[in-house]
């Protein structure tokens, strides 16, 4: 044992006393190397500057001409289709001049073609959409789409999940396939899986609310919204199922959409929440309450003028503002003396409005 | 061992410049790295945006945008017009009026044709009086709120905003600063997206001169024409894509840039606001901010992004630029100061352990260590105990390295954002990258040196900065940007 600390302690010592003598092993010669080699490594990377940019302007001019020829025939099909001087439909005839093109320069570039007919669907709506879609699967651009998922980079699989997701592209399988992706460490795969599997259900009952322990991200739910927004009425859950549910977020983007979708069989089940201890949920309430025009709320939301936390306090006057009616004048100039600005500038704002009597909704 | 102690203490000490000097290398080679990869990392995550999303969310948080404003008479019309119509849906332009003594305000009463609110003013954050808060009669500029008051600097000119700010979430701009369109959906992202508080956000800083100015908006980028704009451009490459990115990795970053940044507005109230006695207002808030959410024991997060968000126009002559150094070197050393206890102290974690003491070190400490170098080489010159030789080949490293870092910013640049398209620009950087430590690393040593003299005398002004402005409104439909 003894034996053994000695020599560590030597080994130690030397390797200070080398550290320390660095410049012994670093004469002259080793001075000009390092020199030398970071003259080479400028001399390297401004020949990388100028392959990358030599390489970069013809991959944009490629792509550009690709991209050019690949919208010129699908606006050759809908006209061709259109005119009635050939024989099918636009699925057909953009087949046929897609065929064409494949036979001229021996293959199609999945990738710009997946873009611009994914561009283009932003754009387009009902029927034409579909046909554009038909065009997307008789081209097996899903399928291209979908090997994406299985690629071990997490760009290119919340690429895919997008992809597939905006093509439609619903089977069991693929579905499944999705669904094995879910709750990786990135937290932007999870969430395009999210969008994917809500995008691919007719009905989305976004299912994954109901076990959801992290917090839903604002950015999430704003995307989910933007989904949600393009759907009927019809097909949207109930949201009020989520009103109870123990993870707070979830429970904010249930009061949400349920104040932006106009649940009103939600009615009662939002005035309970005007007693919650949570001032986000309590906020979120209130902010629904006056979305829905729930005007038997006005006594509660009068009395929560007065609460202790001043974002409650500004959402309860802006309510009343807008339900309310010049009777409640009289409680609130109290409130005009409040000490924190901002609760008395929204008073002065509500006791104008009510006295005026104009109706903000 | 104790030998071995001694002999180390004396060779440290005979080597000091030495050992700092490679510190300082291994720092800017890893903070670099970390640059570049994140850089790779944040352009594959935001590849597949869509900002329709955001643009027509009614869930987004609103955004107070406010100007400070001293005699920007030629260029605040163009200015607040193009903040009027930036891609975000719920927020609102607040221009806090300094005092001008120009013509700024009257002509933005008559262009906006404002009218004065019987508000009252805020003073939760205390500042200089405010005479009055305008509001324009037309509601196409409903978004627009003006505050007149009397002159107290532009940090008391911010919290005359931020006493005023409606929005969760505050923006904080020079108004002879360009911002882009999408501005306000790019920085506002971070905050949307994690799960730990955000307390700030900031983006990069590019320099406009040469560039054309349409209606307050950039419309045509290009290289600066001048050398030391162009040097400029270089430095803020640099500085901006790859170390501020890397400490922004690192959860590090000590400052949020004053020319465009976004802010917590509950967190900067509660931290105090602005401190108007510093020139370095913006460096001094984010570090305040960090100070609070340490001590308060809240998680948080200080997030850069590198899209090129704010355009702005770099000084164009050395005495304008030994003006803006010199106050950036005395901001820096101030904040320092204040905030000394920062120092190796456990409590605030990376911000004690490195941060700080990184920037105490290589920021404040650099150019009196690189003065201290000179004089010591002097010294040794005229005595005749220098090794030419040696001396040649450590100038040679130290070039090559300075270059090599450059044109590592070029090729995150290059990979990145790519926005000097023009194909003699990447010939004009790549030769700016090989004079820059030759003809323009001097000035800045300069200037920093003579701020921290500066700061010993009690020197507290901010110096002028002449603009030469980016549009002559209503004579000129557009013009480049001098430089």
């Amino acid at each position: 044992m003894g034996a053994r600390v000695w020599t560590g302690k030597k080994i130690l010592t030397e390797m200070i006393i080398a550290a320390i003598q660095w410049d012994v092993f670093i004469p002259y010669d080793g001075l000009l190397s390092i020199a030398a080699i970071l003259m080479l490594g400028c001399l390297t990377l401004v020949l990388v500057l100028y392959i990358h940019r030599a390489l970069a302007v013809a991959r944009t001019k490629k792509k550009d001409d690709l991209q050019f020829r690949y919208q010129y025939l699908l606006y050759d099909a809908l006209v061709e289709s259109q005119s009635g001087n050939v024989s099918g439909s636009f699925l057909e005839t953009a087949l046929k001049l897609f065929e064409q093109e494949r036979k001229r320069s021996k293959s199609l570039n999945q990738q710009v073609l997946t873009d611009i007919i994914l561009n283009l669907k932003k754009s387009l709506t009902g029927a034409a959409q579909d046909q554009l879609l038909d065009l997307a699967h008789a081209l097996e651009l899903p399928q291209y789409s979908r090997k994406k998922l299985q690629q071990k980079s997490s760009s290119v699989r919340t690429k895919g999940l997008h992809e597939v997701s905006a093509m439609q592209l619903s089977n069991r399988e693929v579905i499944n396939e999705i669904e094995m992706l879910q709750h990786t460490d990135v937290q932007q795969v999870d969430q395009e899986v999210i969008l994917a599997l809500a995008k691919l259900e007719h009905s989305p009952h976004l299912t994954f609310l109901n076990n959801l322990t992290t917090p839903l991200s604002e950015w999430l739910q704003i995307r989910l919204h933007h989904y949600l927004r393009s759907l009927e009425r019809h097909q949207l859950p109930d949201f009020s199922q989520w009103l109870d549910s123990s993870n707070e977020s979830v429970v904010l983007f249930a009061l949400r959409m349920i104040a932006e979708f106009r649940q009103h069989t939600a009615n009662q089940r939002v005035l309970g929440h005007l007693t919650s201890s949570s001032v986000s949920i309590l906020t979120e309430t209130i902010r629904t309450i006056t979305r829905l025009k729930l005007t038997e709320a006005i006594p509660s939301l009068m009395d929560l003028t007065r609460h202790e936390n001043t974002d409650v306090q500004l959402a309860s006057l802006e309510a009343v503002g807008k339900l309310g009616d010049p009777r409640q004048v009289g409680t609130l100039n109290n409130l005009q003396e409040h000490p924190n600005y901002w609760v008395r500038r929204a008073t002065a704002m509500v006791v104008t409005q009510l006295k005026s009597n104009v109706p903000l909704l | 061992m104790k030998e071995i102690a001694i002999n180390s203490i004396t060779y440290l000490a005979e080597n000091l410049i030495l050992i700092y000097g490679l510190i300082l290398a291994g720092f800017s080679i890893f903070l670099s790295t970390v640059g570049l990869v994140e850089i790779r990392k944040y352009l594959k995550k935001n590849r597949l945006d869509d900002p329709q999303a955001l643009l027509s969310s009614p869930f987004v948080p609103k955004i107070s945008l406010i100007v400070p404003m001293y005699n920007e008479g030629q260029t605040i019309i163009d200015s607040v017009r193009s903040l009027l119509s930036l891609q975000y849906n719920n927020y609102e332009v607040i221009v806090v009026n300094d005092g001008s003594t120009d013509e700024s305000l009257r002509k933005l009463i008559e262009y906006f044709q404002l009218v004065p609110t019987y508000l009252e003013s805020n003073y939760e954050l205390p500042t200089k009086k405010v005479r009055c808060l305008y509001k324009s009669r037309q509601k196409v500029f409903s978004k627009l709120t003006v505050i007149d008051k009397a002159n107290g600097g532009k940090a008391d000119a911010l919290n005359a905003g931020l006493n005023h700010a409606e929005g969760k979430l505050v923006a904080t701009m020079d108004a002879d600063s360009i911002i882009a369109p999408n501005a306000l959906l790019r920085m506002v992202k971070p905050f949307l997206e994690n799960s730990e508080r955000v307390i700030a956000t900031g983006s990069m800083v590019r320099i406009a001169n040469s560039c054309t100015v349409e209606d307050g908006s950039l419309v045509k980028i290009q290289l600066p024409k001048g050398w030391l704009a162009r040097f400029q451009a270089l430095e803020y490459i640099r500085v901006f894509l790859l170390s501020r990115l890397g400490w922004s990795r690192l959860n590090g970053l000590l400052i949020i840039s004053g020319a465009f940044g976004l802010f917590d507005r509950e967190i900067v109230v509660k931290a105090g606001g602005y401190y108007t006695k510093t020139v370095g207002e913006d460096m001094e808030l984010t570090v305040r901010m960090r100070r609070y959410m340490h001590e308060q024991k809240l998680a948080y997060k200080v997030i850069y992004i590198p899209d090129p968000l704010c355009w702005t126009e770099a000084p164009n002559s050395l005495s304008q630029l030994s003006r803006q150094r010199n106050r950036w070197a005395r901001g820096t050393a101030e904040t320092l100061i204040k905030h000394r206890g920062l120092l190796f102290n456990p409590k605030y974690k990376l911000m004690g352990w490195l941060s700080y003491p990184y920037w105490l070190c290589f920021e404040f400490l650099a150019p009196f260590v690189e003065a201290i170098g000179l004089a010591y080489f002097t010294t040794l010159a005229v005595l005749g105990h220098i090794d030419w030789t040696n001396f040649l080949f450590f100038l040679v490293i130290i070039y090559f390295f300075s270059v090599l870092l450059s044109l590592v910013a070029l090729i995150a640049e290059e990979y990145s954002y790519h926005k000097y398209q023009h194909t003699s620009d990447m010939a004009k950087l790549i030769i700016t990258a090989l004079m820059e430590p030759i003809f323009y690393h001097p000035i800045i040593l300069v200037n920093a040196l003579k701020g921290n003299l500066d700061l010993l005398v009690g020197k507290k002004s901010w110096g002028d900065m002449q603009r030469r402005g980016f549009t002559k409104h209503q004579t000129e439909p557009s013009k480049k940007v001098a430089g």
